[in-house]
């Protein structure tokens, strides 16, 4: 009745795709962010699975996962506040119509 | 077994709901509660700290604030500007995504992992005090440093929308407001007299 690691693992690496695929093919910034916020989730459950699972039990993974939370919180942050200027200055949150970064 | 399944089905099926859905505020409530989801399985996890940390900052902040810069956002302008959209880059995004999450995989098969949980992790898992002493004592710096990042990111914000409040205020006083500061294809402003309080006091 137990779950076998490898199931958390799945669910991990599906989530973590998904906001791979997010980040690859959208166009609107919010959801670019909103992606990467939810790699960053797949990334959390596989770091908690790790830590709970681990024969010599070791907290490193819960820890991470407070400083992986709190920094997905500045990050949230910050990139709303560019979004926003972004939208001022150009007027649009599409990131393909926008060349200025290109380089 | 049962919850399992059900709160991992429900994650992954909100994640592409939160990608895919065309109303960019219906998406943003569904990453809210996509995140409680993730939240449920860290509960069954035994990681109740950690959980409820989810919770409060997930849901209780990071989705509150995508919700008010969606909320911020005139809405003709967070429509995606193609008409039609072409399938050759949703093709190449799902295939990048599945090479990603295919060598994670191939990378994780390659190792045994354990298929149960060991029977002292349970304890051990919601004691907070381990958690404490962890934090507290060998991650201790990485704990401070976030402390920074996280006052970095605060001034930071407030640093970047000081910039624009200044240009408005350099165009309120007649002032030219530099090229490179001006909104792509908008005329230079110019001060509005009848709102100007020096012009008020003859």
């Amino acid at each position: 009745m137990t779950i076998p690691l490898t199931w958390y693992l799945g669910t991990a690496f599906a989530l973590f795709g998904i906001g791979i695929y997010g980040i690859a093919t959208k166009r609107n910034l919010i959801r670019i962010l909103i992606s990467s916020e939810i790699a960053a989730n797949g990334a959390s459950i596989a770091l908690i699975a790790f830590s709970t699972y681990s024969p010599t039990f070791s907290i490193t993974g819960q820890a991470f996962v407070l400083f992986l939370i709190a920094l997905a919180a500045a990050q949230t942050a910050i990139v709303l506040c560019l979004v926003m200027l972004f939208n001022r200055r150009y007027r649009t949150i599409d990131l393909l119509e926008q060349r200025t970064l290109r380089g | 077994m049962l919850e399992f399944a059900a709160l991992s089905i429900l994650a992954i099926a909100l994640a592409i709901l939160a990608l895919e859905y065309h109303d960019i505020v219906y998406a943003a409530f569904f990453f809210g509660i996509m995140s409680s989801i993730v939240a449920g399985l860290y509960l069954l996890l035994d990681a109740p700290f950690i959980a409820m940390i989810q919770m409060a900052v997930y849901t209780g902040a990071i989705s509150v604030l995508i919700i008010f810069g969606v909320l911020l956002i005139r809405r003709e302008e967070d429509q995606p500007l193609e008409p039609y959209p072409t399938t050759k880059r949703t093709i190449l995004g799902i295939l990048t995504a599945a090479a990603v999450a295919g060598l994670m995989a191939l990378a994780a098969v390659q190792f045994t992992w354990p298929s149960t949980i060991p029977s002292g992790n349970y304890e051990q898992a919601k004691d907070l005090s381990v958690l404490a002493q962890a934090i507290w004592g060998r991650y201790v710096l990485p704990t401070v440093l976030l402390g920074l990042a996280l006052l970095t990111a605060m001034v930071g914000g407030v640093a970047l929308l000081r910039k624009e409040k200044i240009e408005r205020i350099a165009a309120y006083r007649g002032e030219p407001v530099p090229v490179e500061d001006r909104p792509v294809g908008e005329e230079p402003l110019t001060p509005v007299k009848e709102l100007d309080p020096r012009s008020e006091t003859p």
